[in-house]
C-alpha cells in the first residue's frame, strides 16, 4: 500500500527541488581543456601570467597520466649534464620531492639508460600539490566536466560543456587544448591525423607475494618472466650510488583511446580483463601461489591517438639531429621509442649532446584562430611523435603553449601572430629554458 | 688438423714470450683522471688488513709529501677457479679516495690472459679499464652462473663463452674473459670500495674536501659535497668552492652544493650575503633552491635585505612570494 500525502521531517530534514542541470555562460580569457600532465601546467603558467583561466577536466584529479595513468616517474628534465626543462613542470616536480623526502637522480652522470633520469614521485602528493597551484595561480577549475560544441564567434570562442549536473556556455578569448586526443582541436574542425595502428595503451599495476630470486624460472613460460621480473626491480643494494626507483608493471592494451567516454571505457574493460587473467595464471606457477595484485592505477594510459595538423609538423630528423628552431619554445629529450604491435619497442637514441626543441608553431593548427595545442597531439610525425610524448616535453608544450595564449589574449590576436621574443622573454621570467641557437 | 692446431700453440707462445719481454720493461699499467693530481711521496701505509674470499688482502694508502692522502691500491694476488679451471691472479688495484676505480697494474712481466691463454690485447685491457671503471654494470647482482648460461662446448671452460654469451652479458665483460672481467669487477666495485671510502671520511678537513671539489670528475666533487655537515668549517677555499659549483650550469651539483650548507654556517652574514650575489646569475631553478636555503638562516643579514629589493623588479608573481617568504 502506498501511503500519499506531505511527508513528515525528522529534525534538520527538508524537501529539496527535483534534480535540475544548472545551465550558464561564463567568461574567461584562457580555457585549458584537459588538466592532465600537459594542462595542469598550461594552466597554472595562464593564471600566473595575470589571465583568466579556466581549466575543464573530464576526470575527478589533475596530472593525468602522471597521476590517475601511473606513470609517475615523469622525465626526462635533464641531458648531458643539462637542465634542459625546468618551469612550472620541474617547480611541481620538485616541490613534491622535497615534501616527500625524496632524493634526486644523480644528473651529473650520464646515464646508462635514460629512464635513470626520470623523477619518481610521489603521485598522490602531486595530484594535491598540482591543484593546489592552480588555485593559488587563480585557475578556476570545473572538474568531471567535458566539451560538447564548439563555435569560433566575434573574435571569441565559444564552447559548451557538460559535467554532473552542469550544462556551461564559456565564452574565452583563446584556447588551449590539453586533451593529448586533439579532441577540441577535431571538434574545432581543424585537421586530425590518426595512424593505422596505434602504439598501445597500458594499465599500469603492482604486484606483491612472491619473490622474483627464488623463483625457479624454468618452471615459468619465459613471456611471463618480464612482468616478474620488471615488477620486483629495486636497486637497494645501489642506493648510495645510484638513483632508485619505483617498480612497476603494465599489461598492454591495443588500440587504447581515451578520446570518447566509449572508447574510454573499453580500453578500461581490456586492460582489467587482461591484468585478472594473468594474475589468475601467474598464481598458477610454483613459487607465485600467495601472489597478490597490491596497486592498480585507477585508469588505462594512453601513448597515441591523434596528433594536429599543425603549421609545422616535426618529424623525426628535426628531433635525432637537434634542431634548434627560430621559433622554439622548449625543449625535449627522449629516444625514439616506438611500441610496435604490443611486442617490441623500437628505440633509437639521441647521440651526445642532441636535446630536440620544439617550435612553437607545431602547437598551432593549420587555419586556427586563437587557438593552440600541447601535448602528445603535436604535429609531429610518429617517430618524432613518440619521444615528444613524454611528460617533461609535454609540460614543457604546456608552459609555451600558455604564455603564446596569454599575450595573444592580452593583444587580441591570433598566436601565431604574438613577436616569438616576446613569448621566450616571458617564458623565461617564468623560469622556462628556451633552446638556444648555436 | 693436428698441424693447424700445433702451429696455432707455437703463434701463441710466440706472442705470449715477445708480450713478457715487452713488459718486463714497460709494466701494464691502465689509470684514471685522479680525485686528486699530485706525486706520493714516501713508502705506502698499511691502513687495512683483512682476507675475503679470494685471498689475504692489506690495503695500501699513498699520501703526498703535506699528508694529503691520494690514492688506495690492493695487491691480488691467487688463483682464480672456476669449474675445474683455474689461473693466476696477480694485479694492483687502485682506488681513488673517494672510492672510485682510479686504474690496475700487472707487475713486471705479468699479462692478462683469455681462455686458450691468449693474452690481452691493448684494446681489450682498454675496455677491461672501461668497464671497471662502470659501476653501474650489475655484475654484483648475480652469482656467475646465473650471469652465464653455461655453454655446452667441449671444454667447459667459462671464459670460452666468447661465442655462446648472451648479448647483453657480452655487453659487461672482456670478450674470451668474462670471468676474470666478473671477478675483477666485483673486486673493484666490492666492499673495499667502501671500505676506503669510509676510511678517507675519517680524515676529511676542510682542506682536503676542497682539493676534491677540485676534481675533475663530478662523481668525487658529489662525494665531498654529500659530506659536508655542520661541523664541517667552511674556510674561504671551501666556501668559494661551493659558490663555484652552485654558479656552474650543472644542476645535480648546484643543487647538492647548496644541500651541503647546514643553516649553522648561515649565521655568517658573509655567506648569506655571497650566495645571494650570485642568485641573478643562475638557473631559475637554482635560484628557487637559493631561496629555500636563505629561508633557512637562523637571522637575515641586511645586506641581504637591502639586495633583494633591487631585484623585485625582475621577478615574477612565484619568485616574488618566495622572496618575501624570507
Amino acid at each position: 500500500m502506498i501511503v500519499g500525502g506531505t511527508p513528515s521531517f525528522a529534525k534538520g530534514e527538508r524537501l529539496v527541488e527535483p534534480y535540475k542541470v544548472k545551465e550558464e555562460s561564463i567568461t574567461t580569457e584562457i580555457l585549458v581543456v584537459g588538466g592532465g600532465t600537459t594542462g595542469t601546467i598550461a594552466a597554472i603558467q595562464s593564471g600566473r601570467a595575470g589571465a583568466e583561466t579556466i581549466l575543464i577536466e573530464s576526470g575527478s584529479q589533475l596530472g593525468g597520466t602522471t597521476t590517475t595513468g601511473g606513470v609517475s616517474f615523469p622525465g626526462i628534465f635533464h641531458a648531458w649534464g643539462k637542465q634542459i626543462i625546468g618551469g612550472i613542470g620541474w617547480e611541481l616536480v620538485m616541490d613534491c620531492v622535497e615534501l616527500n623526502g625524496d632524493k634526486l637522480p644523480n644528473f651529473s652522470k650520464i646515464p646508462d639508460s635514460h629512464w635513470k633520469h626520470q623523477v619518481t614521485i610521489n603521485a598522490p602528493l602531486y595530484t594535491l600539490l598540482a591543484e593546489e597551484k592552480c588555485l593559488e595561480a587563480g585557475v578556476k577549475i570545473r572538474y568531471y566536466e567535458t566539451p560538447t560544441h564548439i563555435e569560433f564567434k566575434e573574435g571569441k570562442w565559444i564552447v559548451e560543456t557538460v559535467g554532473k549536473g552542469t550544462k556551461t556556455s564559456i565564452v574565452c578569448n583563446q584556447i588551449i587544448d590539453c586533451t593529448g586526443n586533439a579532441l577540441i582541436a577535431s571538434m574545432a574542425g581543424y585537421d586530425v591525423l590518426r595512424e593505422e595502428d596505434t602504439q598501445p595503451g597500458s594499465l599500469i599495476f603492482r604486484l606483491g607475494g612472491y619473490k622474483y630470486d627464488a623463483l625457479d624460472l624454468t618452471k615459468i613460460p619465459k613471456k611471463h618472466h618480464r612482468i616478474l621480473r620488471q615488477n620486483m626491480l629495486e636497486n637497494s643494494k645501489r642506493e648510495s650510488r645510484e638513483h632508485t626507483y619505483v617498480p612497476y608493471s603494465y599489461v598492454y592494451v591495443p588500440g587504447a583511446d581515451s578520446t570518447t567516454s566509449e572508447g574510454h571505457t573499453i580500453a578500461n574493460n581490456e586492460g582489467r580483463n587482461t591484468l585478472l587473467n594473468l594474475v589468475r595464471k601467474l598464481k598458477t606457477f610454483p613459487g607465485c601461489e600467495n601472489l597478490k595484485l597490491v596497486d592498480l592505477k585507477t585508469e588505462t594510459a594512453v601513448r597515441e591517438t591523434y596528433r594536429i595538423d599543425g603549421l609545422y609538423k616535426m618529424n623525426k630528423d628535426d628531433y635525432t639531429s637537434g634542431k634548434v628552431f627560430d621559433d622554439a619554445v622548449s625543449h625535449s629529450f627522449y629516444p625514439i621509442d616506438l611500441h610496435r604491435d604490443g611486442k617490441s619497442i623500437y628505440q633509437e637514441f639521441l647521440k651526445p649532446d642532441i636535446v630536440a626543441s620544439i617550435p612553437l608553431r607545431s602547437l598551432i593548427p593549420k587555419r586556427s584562430q586563437n587557438f593552440l595545442v600541447a601535448g602528445r597531439c603535436v604535429s609531429s610525425d610518429r617517430l618524432a611523435n613518440s619521444a615528444l610524448r613524454v611528460q617533461a616535453s609535454c609540460m614543457g608544450m604546456g608552459q609555451a603553449a600558455a604564455v603564446a595564449a596569454v599575450l595573444a589574449s592580452k593583444q587580441g590576436i591570433s598566436p601565431a601572430e604574438v613577436d616569438i621574443n616576446e613569448i621566450k622573454n616571458l617564458l623565461k621570467k617564468h623560469g622556462a629554458i628556451i633552446p638556444k641557437q648555436v | 688438423m693436428i698441424k693447424v692446431r700445433y702451429f696455432g700453440v707455437v703463434i701463441v707462445g710466440l706472442i705470449g714470450l715477445i708480450l713478457i719481454f715487452f713488459q718486463e720493461k714497460h709494466p701494464i699499467k691502465y689509470m684514471q683522471v685522479a680525485t686528486i693530481e699530485s706525486s706520493p711521496a714516501g713508502e705506502p701505509s698499511i691502513v687495512v688488513t683483512f682476507k675475503d674470499s679470494v685471498t689475504n688482502e692489506t690495503i695500501y694508502l699513498r699520501k703526498t709529501k703535506d699528508n694529503i692522502p691520494l690514492h688506495y691500491f690492493k695487491k691480488v694476488i691467487g688463483e682464480v677457479c672456476y669449474d675445474d679451471e683455474c689461473r693466476l691472479l696477480d694485479i694492483v688495484v687502485y682506488w681513488n679516495i673517494t672510492g672510485r676505480y682510479l686504474g690496475f697494474e700487472l707487475p713486471k712481466g705479468e699479462f692478462l690472459s683469455k681462455y686458450d691463454h691468449d693474452p690481452f690485447s691493448e684494446n681489450e685491457y682498454q675496455r677491461l679499464h672501461t668497464l671497471l671503471a662502470d659501476s653501474s654494470i650489475p655484475l654484483d647482482a648475480v652469482s656467475f652462473e646465473k650471469l652465464v648460461e653455461q655453454p655446452k662446448n667441449d671444454e667447459g671452460v667459462v671464459d670460452a663463452v666468447s661465442g655462446a654469451t648472451s648479448k647483453s652479458v657480452a655487453d659487461m665483460v672482456v670478450k674470451g674473459a668474462a670471468y676474470t672481467t666478473y671477478k675483477l669487477w666485483n673486486i673493484v666495485n666490492g666492499p673495499t670500495m667502501d671500505i676506503v671510502s669510509e676510511l678517507t671520511e675519517k680524515q676529511l678537513t676542510p682542506t682536503l674536501i676542497h682539493r676534491i671539489l677540485q676534481s675533475s670528475d663530478n662523481n668525487d666533487k658529489l662525494w665531498a659535497l654529500n659530506r659536508i655537515d655542520t661541523t664541517t668549517e667552511l674556510t674561504l677555499d671551501l666556501e668559494a668552492s661551493l659558490l663555484e659549483i652552485i654558479s656552474s650550469d650543472d644542476f645535480y651539483l648546484a643543487y647538492s652544493a647548496i644541500h651541503a650548507i647546514d643553516p649553522v654556517h648561515l649565521n655568517a652574514s658573509d655567506l648569506q650575503e655571497r650566495l645571494f650575489s650570485i642568485y641573478a646569475n643562475v638557473n631559475h631553478s637554482i635560484q628557487k633552491e637559493l631561496l629555500k636555503k636563505l629561508m633557512q638562516s637562523p637571522f637575515l643579514s641586511s645586506e641581504v635585505v637591502g639586495a633583494s629589493r633591487d631585484l623585485l623588479i625582475q621577478l615574477n608573481g612565484q619568485q616574488l612570494n618566495d622572496l618575501l617568504k624570507l
